[in-house]
């Protein structure tokens, strides 16, 4: 069994450039409560019913097994809340760096005076991705050391390209006229950034967010090679102590604690998303 | 100096865009008198837009300077200086994630209006331009119809009652029946509003349809003339302005007189009721071809001329050809022209809004009209081309409507 690592790069691909069809964004009915109707209200619940049978379904698996020594210390409360609480500080921590980082970077580079920059930005962030993540987190820990913080650079290296590509489209494809009509009554760059481009470029921006999200909650289970926690201890040693209940445990977690922050990222889109829009 | 009444004045104004030779607009020179509606229309790429922007500074001059209230507005802040001047363009660019009521407030939000005085502005402006606060305050644009986000990109334009609206192709994108509808509805809020209005427009119709005055711009901007829609349909300054006028010039003209400013034609008639003795009596003392009968109460009914009369066989009050429909003295003469070509006569009669005969108006009378509104305009431009008219600028001075 491999490890369960999600596939950034094609998740990113299609989330990111989603926006750039022809059709842009789907029209969204105004009331947070009646819109989506149906479906979207059973998305909203159906999900976390989904991870909580799951997370059932395990329990009552190990719960069934006879565990010796080796598992009986690795898949108890005290341990797998401590991984769980590592592994979520790990991709919160590294995705909140990330917006700090690549918002404010994307919005400069769609600046008309920054305008030259954008292209290396965006190769350097490429450079950033294109490296395989297990191969960044040890160039980190070769130059700064093993811990929770070499191991969060390099998830912010890792997981920078969407958010900052989606700020710099979300930005882009305001409508001129927008722009240009705010400009035209007397709004001041700064308010019409503040106050006319980046709401409008929210949906996309979130987007980005969310891919980066889920990569980081994804590529922090590599965080156990350079000693930063995460689900990722449970995963490697299952594998090198052949315990199969270790093993699968680590996996599942993952992909629950994933699936539920894209469940929670999901509904900030929505929550978020100007109205109007 | 007329700078007393001139709203906005520019001088010299010239742009020249980076990497260029020529310059977008050379050295233009206009004066804007409060309160007029002054149309900037061209071939496309002669730089009416980029002027336009050059008056609210959205394109920075190259050199020249501009005037806005007999201030040098040259260098002044140019965020503070838009909030003078209304601004509507053709795509509108109603933000989309604001409502109808934030959209509005947007200009009375930065000049910090009270929160009162914000939504009371807000529901007069929606009632202003025709929609109904209660309806429509609270939506967001993407629930309005074109011409409805138009009327509301209009609203906010002149939401902090600025004196000066710039206007670039405000009604280019909307359907032909709305657009007639839009521009009536606009020059009916002018006559409250009494903004001092430069309108954009590519569209010589319109020009005509909306300007107190037209400046013709050929390339770089350069004025070709500077006039009301009148003189410059009769009296083209130049071959390009007749060219820009194009082929229906002298129809467009026709809209410009009505019928009852020319003298009509004493036709001979007779009553309905006479026989045709009387009616081949009036006939003969005259030198048309044929008799107009009216009914009783004066109102044309059949035209008969000399080979009717013979159709023995056919009672009187059926002879000839119908006069009906006669035109009214309040219309144009192109509404004229229209009526005897689809009528196929070379006449029609002419009869007050009662319906009671006043004249014959011919198609010769309207070649003749034309050809001394021609000879009248050419006189007048070529008096006035040294001094500045007009007599619209002091009508304007005396409505110092809306500045608050």
């Amino acid at each position: 069994m491999s490890v369960p690592e999600r596939r950034p790069q094609d998740v990113s691909l299609t989330l990111a450039t989603q926006p750039l069809g022809p059709g842009r964004l789907p029209p969204r009915p105004t009331s947070l409560l009646v819109r989506g109707g149906l479906p979207r209200a059973l998305r909203y619940v159906g999900m976390p019913v989904f991870l909580a049978l799951v997370c059932l379904a395990l329990y009552l698996w190990v719960s069934a097994r006879e565990l010796d020594s080796i598992e009986q210390r690795l898949l108890n409360q005290d341990v797998l809340t401590e991984l769980v609480w590592d592994h979520t500080k790990l991709a919160a921590v590294s995705t909140l760096a990330v917006l700090a980082i690549a918002v404010p970077l994307g919005v400069l580079v769609t600046r008309p005076f920054a305008r030259f920059l954008a292209p290396p930005v965006l190769a350097v962030a490429n450079i950033g991705q294109a490296v395989p993540s297990i191969g960044l987190i040890v160039l980190f820990t070769l130059t700064i050391g093993v811990g929770f913080w070499p191991a969060v650079y390099a998830l912010v290296a890792y997981s920078a390209l969407p958010v900052l590509r989606n700020t710099m489209v979300g930005l882009r494809q305001v409508d001129r006229s927008v722009i240009d009509a705010g400009r035209g009554m007397g709004m001041s760059k700064l308010r019409t950034l503040l106050r006319i481009e980046l709401p409008l470029a929210v949906p996309i921006i979130l987007a980005g967010v969310r891919t980066a999200l889920i990569i980081n909650v994804g590529t922090a289970a590599l965080g156990t090679f350079v000693n930063a926690g995460g689900l990722g201890d449970l995963i490697v040693n299952g594998l090198a102590l052949d315990r199969d209940p270790v093993l699968v445990t680590g996996g599942v977690l993952t992909t629950v604690l994933a699936l539920g922050i894209d469940w929670v990222a999901g509904i900030a889109e929505d929550v978020l998303r100007p109205r109007g829009l | 100096m007329s700078s007393a009444t001139a709203m906005i004045r520019l001088e010299n104004l010239t742009k020249r865009f980076p990497g260029q030779h020529e310059n977008a607009v050379d050295s233009l020179n206009l004066e804007i008198s409060d309160g007029e509606i002054v149309i900037l229309v061209g071939p496309s790429g002669c730089g009416k837009t980029t002027t336009l922007r050059l008056i609210n500074r959205l394109i920075e001059p190259t050199s020249g300077r501009i005037y806005l209230e007999g201030e040098d507005v040259t260098s002044v802040n140019p965020d503070r200086l838009r909030r003078r001047m209304g601004y509507v363009i053709q795509a509108v660019g109603l933000f989309p994630h604001l409502t109808i009521a934030d959209n509005i407030a947007t200009v009375p939000n930065m000049l910090r209006w009270n929160r009162r005085r914000i939504s009371d502005r807000v529901n007069e402006l929606i009632e202003m331009v025709g929609m109904d606060p209660t309806v429509y305050a609270k939506r967001y644009p993407k629930e309005l119809s074109g011409g409805q986000r138009q009327r509301i990109g209009v609203a906010r334009a002149i939401a902090a009652d600025p004196p000066v609206i710039l206007m670039d192709e405000p009604f280019s994108a909307i359907d032909p029946i709305n657009r007639g509808r839009l521009q009536n509805e606009f020059l009916q809020l002018q006559t409250v509003i009494r903004k001092t209005i430069v309108f954009v427009t590519h569209d010589i119709d319109e020009a005509i349809k909306m300007g107190d005055r037209i400046a013709i711009l050929d390339q770089g901007s350069t004025i070709a003339q500077y006039d009301s829609p009148e003189t410059i349909l009769t009296a083209p300054a130049s071959q390009f302005v007749e060219d820009f006028i194009g082929a229906g010039a002298s129809l467009k003209r026709l809209n410009l007189t009505r019928v009852s400013d020319v003298e009509l034609i004493e036709w001979p008639v007779a009553e309905l009721s006479a026989d045709r003795g009387a009616i081949r009596e009036a006939l003969l003392r005259s030198e048309k071809g044929s008799v107009l009968l009216l009914d009783g109460e004066r109102r044309p009914q059949r035209w008969v001329n000399a080979i009717d009369l013979e159709h023995t066989g056919t009672p009187v009050p059926e002879l000839g050809l119908a006069a009906a429909p006669a035109i009214q003295a309040g219309a144009t003469l192109f509404d004229a022209l229209n009526e005897m070509l689809n009528s196929l006569q070379g006449a029609s009669a002419v009869v007050d809004s009662d319906g009671v005969y006043r004249g014959v108006i011919e198609i010769e009378t309207i070649a003749s009209a034309i050809r001394s509104m021609r000879a009248d305009a050419r006189r007048r431009y070529r008096g006035e081309e040294d001094g500045v008219p007009t007599d619209e600028s002091t009508d304007a001075a005396l409505n110092p409507m809306g500045r608050s």
